[in-house]
């Protein structure tokens, strides 16, 4: 065995060599080739055969001719009258296979002339000598396998195996070698020798599997006989729709996943999105204050899906750095009957993705580059340029001074001529322009397979670094994976390791916003190129920081992080029809992070005097760790008995996390000294301060299926787990589905359509639950006094209420759906309803409890709507093809019973959007609303005599005064539907794909128009509608209001100070939002096999991708406000040696 | 091959049944201790027992509201604030102000977030019992029970109704929630005659308990009793923790306020028990640095060690500068000279109260108590319980007994030690000593939290600053939070 291999390595690497070097010099030489579309294609030409028949070989000859008259036969006649018959199955075959069974049966040899001529000779008595071998092909199961084609190696002669898999061949000799090969099983090639009789078992090869299946990551199930509600996106469609990350393109393939676009982080390469399935179905975690008490400290976003990524629970992050090219496929587990297999961790739905097969025995070289440029799109914007700024300045009495001071108004009147002058001279600085780059990224790829059928191994190492459109940004991405397969016997085992290190670095030049406040009249540099600290100094008391100058500056900010993670797999063939596999997974990650700004850094411009001096210069840095052990067991069953299909799949699992990070946060530094150990101090008020958290899971799973004759279809599953986040009185829960299908196609009446390829309608119900929150809820625990001793002792506290009765979220699935293939139409709908019960919510407890709240598991909110997809190939031959593919998704969420119990959160959201200073709206929880509603007070407009806003009270009548009382429900931020489209054609190995996104029937409040059209800092850019919107005088007709001042307390003091009134939640800043982007345009050309051939490759594609091409939509808003939105495009190469 | 994976198999589902399933589902996080990690060791017990203490000094408790600023706003004893100030609501008995909901309602949510602190040491005092030697859990306990009787108390006397004595029908009517463990669930509203039963049974047992306290001397103990569990100085100072006779001192008060002959009698000798058992005495007003101890901790019974008490109090007591601090607790110059008396130089002009606890600054008069300023004996202590406040127990009970002489010897020992001169004329009526009493306390009890419950108790109508409106319960009783209801 040992030998065998060596030998084999030493023979391929000689020849991988030599292909690699053809590879290099074809790469670098590329340009000197011109390619000749050459129709080698011509054998390929296939016939369509429309029942299974057994056929004499002159009606096989027939049969071509019908089909194609490119062929010209030329035999002796009578020479088939001693052929065996044929038997043909339904279907499409090459003409060169439908030959070579139609002529195993006897001496002949074939041969092919340019033009087309096939000439058929009896063979000579030399050619005669030949042996007959017959034999049977079996499955691993030991069924017979028909239909499986039999070569004579360095021949075109075969044969195949009849209904019941047995065959009949002549072979040349004793030296010949027989390759058996058949589509869903593996190749295997049998030495002849002197055996008459050669018995095969062929191994079933998942992949090459022409039936769907579906990975729900614990086992593998046919689509056919599947009642869940699950989609699979294969690695070439994940490919036609964008190549940065697997969120960016799923999100154009499934539009029930919506990955929401981050207004502020933009396209920053380190955000991590925020994705949903099917809606929100618990109250969404939202960085404020309040919210944050009411659900702030989840582990992960609530509503946040499960990913399991080869078998294993994954983070986000680890998803977002996975190298695309290492994806095989993805399957989104969307209804209760597909996702119930994970219990208390699914009600977000589950994300199942799978990395690189073990597939072929042989060598096997692959290689993936691309390059990534990235380009700012700053469409959103439309600031004021430097002169109309000033105008607007004018417009709005900055340069009148409020008190009548003659002083005062030279000052300003100089101060306008001045700037004015800087102006029409032509000082308008680009100042969006100053941190903004074309990032240019880059991304190789390379893995190598080899192996014999009983040791595989596939090694890849994957380089990628990004850059963002921000200067400085980026994130460097290195992954190496080493996957192994051995098999002895009845057992096989893999290893998948994989180490994943990453470094993310953001924008010395600080956010994007600090730039586009810059007013275009103030300096970024100075003549002479310098970076002045100043862009103006007005006056000793007013000065305006550059944030340019930072740029110079050693800052520092960036985090990188040190995966490893080793799945471990055991598989056990007891039986053909019974099987235990055993899973291991171990996954560890070190995180740090550094974040310098040094002491001459814009942001310590205030730290004037004294302490303060001493204090500049910050450093923050982080440290953390976290590991993930997880096992499971699966007995799995399958047999097939008559027209009876058995399915059932037992297991448990253990999981454990734990996570710590522990953050220090330093300042006082030297000039530029950008380490902590410089540090003069802890910042002022701080000490060492981390998140630590360990969570435990057992659970025990139960899956059966019954189908009979292929037509009626069912599934149930039994799930029981328990975790150490749920109160001891609620530690084990139970989740349950049940599905049931029905394949209407495989019915009598339709088995011989030829216009339905598949009709199946499935529906299923059941509950799943959802832990995504804080670890300890349930327990009361202990904090320590770090601030005050008594009596010199340290003093302990309780933290919160415990509720040892602490339960799971659980959501309760209905799903109905339909699956259709007609001609070349596919389609899929589903209806879904889902209920989420046992919302953990903070409610209001009596205070003599000793505290304010307790989180109790309360309140329902129901998500609804359909998910259809639909692809329909406009026409397909073997030169290529033209489809169309179109989804889309609707979505309405409700609240059913929750209110009474967050009265009192909702209290103090109103008393929040009351304070004159605020200017966002507040979510507030209504029973009959949506989650996402947008509330807010009605407006009539703006008087034009006093410039007040005038608003409508709740009894209907006008009023000036704001209330929160009067709020009503005046949007959805949750658009109604949104969807996906696009279209995909090849021909002669040149592809192109284009697809994009829509949404609407939503609402969206337009931020953009209060922060910087009406409350705007005049002091700061502007945009432009200032300049014509804003009320200024009596009789004006305005569209933004007359702005005032309010006085506020000054914490904890009798004193008060005045500020500037802000716009509270108003109807006039909800607006529609109906969006259509063109998500992808994506063209590719593949090499044809002659020009592979000459080149020694077995597989070279070039493409070019664009990604978020354009976006059209009908709210006006700054989108990515610290970090803007980019446009991407990409150009790669792929090949395989 | 197969034989050894077989077994392995098998090991590997018995290892994961074997492992209780609850224990490895108990785990939680290091830095998050359970409350059974907490009281898994004797030391856990007595942080959680600093920790109420702790609680207990927070500005909202007895380091501020329940002391010298809100509760002593209520009775009227200072200059009347501006209506700008931060208490001024309070002042002016609107409960349910901007300012003042929150004021009030942080009184009664700190309080109880303390109770709650307090039984979760109890809920688990018993169980684990083991893990504490016999004095430490007696001690422990007892603290426990005698700092959740006191907190109870101090609810009941702040949001329920006075003059109870002499309003039998009271009795069936709710008070506040006595709430005995911890957990979500609700405990109602108690009758008065409830939560004085209550309020009987924890002091009952906590005396029992403290009667391991070593500041209790009744009972001859070897010398090296405390050495062992007295290592490190916890059970040192005594009279900064809920001991013995603060226990008792606390009884007498509650037996005050339940009122009645006979309660008024139990409560007499739980004063005298303490008068003249404890270690603490009246100080001498010839020979004591009082302006270095304004606090005069001989007297003190039970004090709070408060962390930084100067950023605490120096913002309220300082009437130095002019109108900017409208939060400045003073008096008035002519307030004090009518509440001292100072017309009589053997009263007001002599009382060490009216010459040495009060300082003149530009505004008016600040009492320095609690002022934190350089060269104090015992700085960062706030008093909560106090010696003279058992004199006048008993001196109340006499009066009502008719047992006047015994009254005005009661009445004159603190005169004494306060400096003042002449005494209480041996004629003296019952009524001139029911007068008396009450301006004792309003001389005394000045910055310490006591004067509005003494007014409360005896259901006056009106007393001085309140001016022509009525006491009433509108003022009396503080309306229970919201979310209460």
């Amino acid at each position: 065995m040992k030998l065998k291999l060596i030998h084999f390595l030493s023979f391929r690497g000689k020849d991988l060599l030599l292909r690699v070097m053809r590879t290099f010099i074809f790469l670098f030489c590329a340009t000197m080739f011109s390619f000749t579309p050459n129709d080698v294609a011509s054998q390929n030409v296939e016939i369509s055969i429309d029942e299974d028949k057994l056929v004499t070989v002159d009606e096989v000859f027939k049969i071509i001719r019908q089909q194609s008259n490119t062929y010209m036969f030329i035999y002796p006649e009578n020479l088939f009258n001693s052929f065996p018959k044929i038997q043909l199955k339904k279907g499409r075959i090459e003409i060169d296979k439908l030959l070579n069974m139609a002529l195993s049966g006897g001496n002949v040899n074939v041969s092919i002339t340019r033009n087309n001529t096939i000439l058929i000779k009896e063979k000579t008595a030399k050619e005669k000598q030949q042996q007959q071998v017959s034999g049977k092909v079996i499955d691993a199961d030991g069924l017979p396998i028909p239909g499986v084609n039999i070569i004579i190696k360095g021949t075109k002669v075969g044969a195949a195996t009849d209904f019941n898999g047995n065959y009949t061949i002549q072979v040349p000799g004793n030296n010949a070698i027989l390759i058996f090969s058949s589509i869903g099983y593996m190749t295997q090639e049998v030495a002849v020798n002197d055996q008459t009789i050669i018995n095969v078992t062929l191994k079933q090869d998942v992949n090459e599997l022409e039936e769907v299946i579906i990975s729900t990551g614990i086992f593998k199930r046919n689509a056919e006989s599947y009642t869940g509600a699950t989609v699979t996106i294969k690695k070439e469609d994940l490919k036609r729709v964008g190549n940065a990350n697997l969120f960016q393109t799923i999100r154009n393939i499934d539009p029930s996943i919506a990955i929401f676009d981050n207004l502020e982080l933009g396209s920053n390469p380190n955000a991590l999105p925020e994705i949903q399935i099917r809606g929100a179905s618990t109250i969404p975690s939202e960085d404020t204050e309040l919210t944050g008490n009411l659900k702030g400290n989840y582990l992960k976003n609530p509503n946040q899906p499960l990913f399991i990524l080869n078998g294993f629970e994954s983070s986000v992050e680890q998803i977002l750095d996975l190298d695309l090219n290492f994806i095989e496929n993805v399957t989104i587990l969307k209804d209760a009957a597909s996702k119930a297999i994970y219990g208390s961790r699914a009600a977000n739905g589950v994300v199942v993705i799978e990395t690189q097969a073990l597939g072929a025995s042989e060598a096997r070289i692959t290689y993936n580059g691309s390059i990534d440029i990235q380009l700012p799109d700053l469409s959103s914007y439309d600031l004021t340029n430097a002169l109309e700024k000033i105008e607007a300045e004018r417009i709005d009495g900055m340069y009148i001074p409020s008190l009548n001071d003659a002083d005062e108004y030279v000052r300003l009147q100089q101060l306008y001529n001045y700037r004015q002058k800087l102006a029409l001279e032509g000082l308008d600085t680009d100042w969006m322009a100053k941190p903004l780059q074309t990032g240019v990224g880059q991304r190789h790829s390379i893995s190598a397979e080899l192996g014999a059928d009983d040791l595989r191994m596939i090694g890849s190492f994957s380089y990628n670094t990004i850059e963002g459109v921000m200067k400085g940004s980026g994130r460097d991405i290195i992954n190496g994976n080493l996957n192994t397969f051995y098999r002895v016997k009845n057992l096989s085992f893999t290893n998948r390791m994989t180490i994943t290190s990453t470094n993310a670095y953001e924008s010395p030049y600080g956010t994007f916003g600090e730039y586009a406040q810059m007013n275009p009249y103030w300096r970024a540099e100075n003549a002479d190129g310098s970076i002045p600290y100043y862009a103006e100094v007005v006056d000793e008391n007013t000065k305006y920081t550059n944030p340019l100058y930072n740029a110079t500056l050693n800052t520092k900010d960036e985090a990188s992080y040190l995966n490893f993670i080793n799945n471990f797999y055991l598989e056990w063939r007891i039986r053909p029809t019974l099987r235990a596999t055993t899973r291991i997974g171990i996954d560890i990650k070190r995180n740090d992070a550094d974040k310098f700004l040094p002491s001459e850094h814009t942001s310590f411009e205030s730290y004037q005097f004294g302490d303060a001096l001493l204090r500049k210069g910050s450093y923050q840095i982080n440290n953390g760790k976290s590991s993930r052990l997880s096992g499971d067991f699966n007995l799995m069953f399958n047999k097939k008995i008559n027209k009876s299909t058995y399915f059932a799949n037992v297991g448990f699992n253990v999981n454990e996390s734990k996570y710590e990070e522990i953050i220090h946060l330093a300042e006082g530094f030297p000039s530029g000294r950008d380490n902590i150990i410089f540090a003069r101090d802890y910042a002022l008020g701080t000490r060492p301060t981390g998140v630590e958290g360990v969570s435990r899971e057992i659970g025990f799973l139960a899956v059966g299926s019954y189908v009979y004759d292929d037509r009626f279809l069912s599934d149930v599953t039994l799930r029981t787990n328990a975790s150490s986040q749920f109160g001891k009185d609620n530690r084990w829960a139970n989740f349950w589905s049940l599905g049931l299908g029905w394949n209407i196609h495989n019915e009598a009446f339709l088995k011989n359509s030829k216009v339905v390829d598949q009709l199946k309608l499935r529906g299923s119900v059941g509950s799943t639950g959802n832990q995504n929150f804080n670890s300890n809820a349930s327990v009361s625990t202990y904090s320590y006094y770090l601030d005050a001793l008594y009596q010199g002792f340290n003093g302990s506290y309780l933290d919160r209420l415990a509720n040892e009765g602490l339960q799971w979220e659980s959501k309760f699935d209905y799903n109905l759906g339909l699956d259709a293939k007609i001609k070349g139409l596919s389609l899929r709908f589903d209806y879904y309803e889902s209920i989420t019960e046992n919302l953990i919510t903070d409610i209001t407890v009596p205070s003599s409890t000793g505290f304010n709240s307790v989180k109790e598991n309360l309140g329902k909110v129901r998500n609804a709507g359909i998910e259809l997809y639909a692809s329909y190939v406009a026409w397909s031959s073997n030169q290529g093809f033209v489809a169309f593919n179109f989804g889309l998704q609707t979505n309405k969420n409700e609240i059913i019973e929750l209110s009474d119990a967050l009265q009192s959160y909702n209290d103090a959201a109103k008393l929040r959007a009351a304070d004159r200073g605020n200017n966002d709206p507040v979510l507030i929880f209504e029973d009959g609303n949506s989650l996402n509603a947008i509330w807010a007070v009605p407006s009539l407009g703006i008087d034009p005599a006093t410039g007040d806003e005038i608003y409508v009270d709740r009894n209907g009548n006008t009023t000036f005064e704001w209330n929160a009382d009067d709020m009503i429900v005046a949007g959805n931020s949750n658009p109604e539907y949104r969807g996906t489209f696009g279209v995909n054609a090849e021909y002669k190995g040149f592809g192109i794909g284009v697809t994009g996104r829509y949404l609407g029937g939503g609402q969206l409040y337009n931020q953009t128009l209060v922060d910087r059209v009406e409350n705007v800092d005049m002091n700061y850019n502007v945009d432009r509608r200032v300049l014509t919107g804003r009320w200024l005088v009596p009789g004006q007709i305005a569209l933004y209001k007359r702005l005032g001042d309010y006085n506020q307390r000054i914490e904890g003091t009798s004193s008060f100070r005045s500020l500037p009134e802000k716009t509270r939640a108003t109807t006039r800043f909800v607006q529609d939002r109906n969006e259509l982007d063109i998500a992808a345009i994506n063209v590719y050309y593949d090499f044809n096999d002659q020009m592979l051939d000459y080149l020694g490759i077995e597989r070279l594609r070039l493409g070019f991708n664009m990604n978020e091409v354009a976006k059209f939509s009908t709210i006006k808003i700054e989108r990515g406000t610290d970090f803007p939105f980019s446009r991407t495009l990409s150009f790669s190469l792929s090949a395989t040696f | 091959m197969k034989t050894t994976l077989k077994y392995g198999i098998i090991l590997l589902l018995l290892a994961g049944f074997t492992t209780s399933c609850d224990d490895f589902l108990n785990e939680t996080s290091s830095a998050q201790i359970t409350a059974d990690d907490q009281f898994k060791e004797a030391s856990g017990f007595k942080d959680a027992l600093i920790g109420v203490y702790i609680s207990m000094t927070q500005p909202e408790l007895y380091s501020r509201d329940m002391g010298y600023n809100l509760v002593d706003i209520l009775s009227r004893q200072y200059a009347p604030l501006n209506g700008s100030a931060l208490y001024s609501q309070i002042q002016d008995y609107n409960y349910r102000g901007v300012l003042s909901t929150s004021q009030v309602d942080n009184l009664w949510i700190k309080t109880y977030n303390t109770i709650a602190n307090i039984n979760s040491a109890l809920d688990a005092i018993d169980e684990k019992a083991t893990v504490l030697s016999d004095i430490d859990y007696s001690i422990i306990k007892g603290e426990l029970l005698g700092l959740r009787a006191f907190l109870h108390f101090d609810l009941m006397r702040l949001y329920g109704k006075g003059d109870l004595a002499n309003r039998g029908d009271l009795a069936g009517e709710f008070g506040v929630p006595y709430v005995t463990s911890f957990s979500k669930d609700v405990t109602p509203r108690r009758s008065y005659a409830e939560t004085f039963a209550l309020l009987a049974t924890d002091l009952e047992e906590a005396s029992e308990l403290l009667k391991e306290d070593p500041i209790y001397t009744e009972i001859d103990r070897p010398a090296n009793y405390y050495t062992e569990v007295n290592r490190n100085g916890f059970y040192n100072q005594r009279e900064q923790r809920m001991n013995y006779y603060a226990v008792k001192a606390l009884q007498a008060r509650v037996l005050t306020w339940e009122g009645g002959l006979t309660n008024l009698d139990a409560a007499r000798t739980a004063a005298e028990e303490v008068i003249n058992k404890s270690t603490a005495a009246l100080i001498n007003p010839s020979s004591y640095a009082i302006s270095s101890d304004p606090i005069l901790y001989p007297e003190v019974l039970f004090a709070l060690d408060v962390n930084a008490l100067e950023n605490i109090t120096n913002g309220f007591l300082n009437a130095a500068t002019f109108n900017t601090n409208l939060n400045a607790l003073y008096l008035d110059a002519s307030t004090a000279d009518a509440l001292y008396e100072t017309s009589n130089p053997n009263i007001g002009v002599a009382d060490i109260r009216f010459n040495t606890l009060l300082e003149s600054q530009t505004r008016g008069l600040v009492s320095t108590k609690l002022i934190q300023k350089n060269g104090l004996i015992n700085p960062e202590k706030v008093p909560v319980l106090k010696l003279p406040e058992m004199y006048y127990i008993a001196a109340e009970y006499y009066i009502e007994n008719n047992q006047l002489d015994l009254a005005i010897a009661n009445l004159n020992s603190v005169r004494q030690s306060r400096g003042i001169i002449e005494d209480i004329a041996e004629t003296a009526t019952k009524e001139e000593l029911e007068e008396e009493l009450i301006k004792e306390f309003r001389k005394e009890f000045i910055g310490e939290g006591q004067l509005f419950f003494a007014y409360k108790r005896l259901g006056l109508t009106t007393f001085p600053g309140l001016g022509a409106t009525l006491a009433t319960d509108d003022i009396y009783v503080l309306p229970i939070p919201d979310t209460e209801l």
